[in-house]
């Protein structure tokens, strides 16, 4: 019963599937050929090997060597050394695809096309000849082998589409997830230089000769850049250095000589607080400008009363002051001259600028809070007869004459 | 705590130019300058009655250009009582006050116990930045006295450091040598309006 209605059934169908042989093994003929041009590697080899002549492989490899011609900081080495890596596991991915096609797709095809299929036209062309029993019988279980393996050759196409998908999914979930942490190391690389150079260019607080041999300037930037504004706009505001300004508007100053980034049309307008950041900035100098180690030379020149012998004294410690520091205090002293003359507007005169500023200039080294404490009240005083004959005094005391960037401020 | 000296020391803060010396000397000398010098840091002594005694008040003309923050601790570590001095042309003279006023009460503790007397100098000015009633505000929050006051016209300066000596609930002082307190009646009638103890 069971045979013999397969039989009629197959009889019915073995027409239908007797002419669906010879495109199949066309299709799996050409299908395998095209399919075979699809793949970038080399059929037949080892996975190693396979992947090596990949042009993606080609790529990473170039990747590699390109890189080696940075420097370890420099951000385009970073992410080619990323990139390299990823190329490659990419076409390691794209090679072990293309042996998954190979393995599942190309070579049942080829099987099909070159064995399988010819094998059952070979025995269609047979039993058309012989219609034997035998032959007719293989040929009818060629023929119902077919039938029944149809759905497995059609599942080739359907395999190749999974296994795209998969490579693809697999390639894009890795470039994903590699690309994202890519991005992340790269802008925190920039932050984190950012950050570098910010604390390359932090300048209150830093000792003046790092900052000047960082900055590769001769003035430390917030003396220029403060007296830069104050020649535009402080000149004859009264009480200049000696006025509060607002604290917040002195802070957001500081930050931003911090980070070498200054507006000045924004803080012109505000003398004051451009007095107070640069005050700020002599103050939080870790030594004081005119030196800890001529402190007390300082006070022993000023106590001179010979006014000639006195500012002998003051050349003789300038020279010793390092140049560094000599410059730096040397453009300031000119700029506080030059704002002592207008002091019929200012009110600040030499003695006026001598003691708002000169305990920012010269304090005594800290030895025990108890000891600051006495001494800062007294030195406070001591100082104004330093700096006041310093200012009044001073283009005989910097006999090379304004400074040139000072000058061309003006 | 300072030691029980026979000093009473009074220490007035304040910003750069908001009159503090020309508080203290119109207080002390009866004058007013009317130069332009910076404060490096001034004491004047005057001799005051106090507990049916004499004591000296010492006051302490601070700097209001550069902050040093040990020399401010010391000031405050040492003085019994503060005049907090601000411009009312200024309000960010009253501004600057803020952190002086957290440094006492981080140093004192409970400023509550402390005479601290928030001053609006310079009241004949007429380019006024801060209002009276923010003056007072300010001094409501702070738990302290507040008047405001002009070096240049004598307003309300002996007013202002009798005020402060009359805070202190600890001494009986007066600025009257001869110890008398009759005076003192007559000028709390004459305060009325211009000064509030908070």
């Amino acid at each position: 019963m069971f045979l013999t209605a397969s039989i009629s059934g197959f009889a019915f169908d073995s027409i239908q599937v007797e002419q669906r042989v010879e495109p199949a093994k066309r299709a799996a003929q050409i299908l395998h050929k095209k399919l075979l041009s699809c793949m970038q590697s080399q059929p037949g080899l080892e996975a190693e090997r396979r992947m090596k002549k990949l042009p993606l492989m080609l790529l990473s490899i170039s990747m590699a060597e390109s890189l080696k011609d940075f420097d370890a900081e420099s951000s385009i080495r970073r992410v080619l050394e990323m990139c390299c890596f990823m190329e490659k596991m990419l076409a390691n991915m794209l090679a072990d695809f293309e042996m998954k096609v190979e393995k599942e797709v190309l070579e049942p095809l080829n099987k099909l096309s070159e064995d399988d299929l010819p094998e059952i036209l070979k025995n269609k062309k047979q039993f058309a000849k012989l219609t034997t029993d035998w032959s007719n019988d293989q040929y009818s279980a060629d023929l119902y082998h077919f039938a029944t393996k149809e759905d497995d050759y059609a599942n080739y196409f359907i395999r190749l589409l999974e296994l795209q998908a998969e490579y693809h999914k697999q390639s894009h979930e890795f470039l994903d997830r590699n690309i994202n942490e890519l991005k992340e190391s790269h802008s925190q690389k920039g932050e984190s230089w950012t950050a570098l150079s910010l604390s390359k260019k932090k300048v209150y607080g830093e000792p003046l000769l790092s900052h000047l041999s960082q900055s590769e300037q001769e003035i430390a930037t917030p003396i220029q850049e403060c007296i830069y504004m104050l020649l535009r706009t402080g000149m004859k505001e009264e009480g200049l250095f000696r006025l509060a300004a607002a604290a917040s508007v002195v802070k957001r100053l500081k930050t931003c000589l911090d980070q070498g980034t200054v507006d000045h049309s924004e803080f012109s307008i505000d003398p004051h607080a451009v007095a107070g950041a640069l005050k700020c900035y002599l103050r939080e100098l870790p030594e004081p400008l005119m030196t800890s180690e001529l402190y007390n030379d300082w006070f022993k020149a000023a106590g001179e009363k010979e006014l000639t012998e006195k500012l002998q004294q003051f050349r003789v410690l300038l020279k010793k002051l390092p140049p560094e520091n000599y410059n730096n205090l040397r453009y300031l002293v000119q700029f506080l001259s030059l704002l002592s003359e207008q002091q019929a507007v200012n009110k600040m005169t030499p003695s006026n600028i001598a003691i708002v500023l000169g305990p920012n200039l010269l304090w005594p080294r800290a030895e025990g809070e108890a000891a600051l404490f006495d001494m800062a009240s007294a030195s406070s005083v001591q100082v104004v007869m330093v700096i006041e004959p310093l200012i009044q005094y001073s283009s005989s005391l910097f006999p090379e004459g304004i400074n040139t960037l000072l000058a061309s401020g003006l | 705590m300072p030691e029980q000296s026979n000093d009473y020391r009074v220490v007035v803060f304040g910003a750069g130019g908001v009159g503090k010396s020309s508080l203290v000397l119109r207080f002390v000398k009866g004058t007013f300058r009317d130069t332009y010098i910076p404060t490096v840091e001034d004491t004047y002594r005057q001799v005051i009655s106090c507990d049916k005694s004499v004591c000296t008040l010492q006051i302490t003309d601070t700097t209001g250009s550069h902050q040093f923050p040990a020399m401010q601790r010391l000031s405050i570590s040492k003085g019994h009582a503060f005049i907090l001095v601000y411009s009312i042309t200024s309000k960010q003279s009253l501004e600057e006050l803020k952190p002086i006023y957290q440094q006492v009460l981080a140093i004192k503790g409970n400023v509550e116990a402390i005479p601290i007397m928030l001053v609006g100098n310079k009241s004949d000015e007429t380019q006024r930045e801060v209002e009276t009633k923010d003056g007072e505000a300010q001094a409501n929050q702070w738990k302290c006295a507040f008047m405001e006051t002009s070096a240049k016209t004598n307003h309300n300066v002996t007013e202002l450091f009798q005020e402060l000596l009359n805070l202190d609930k600890k001494r009986n002082m007066s600025l009257n040598i001869d110890g008398k307190r009759s005076g003192k009646q007559s000028r709390a009638e004459r305060l009325k309006g211009k000064c509030s103890v908070m």
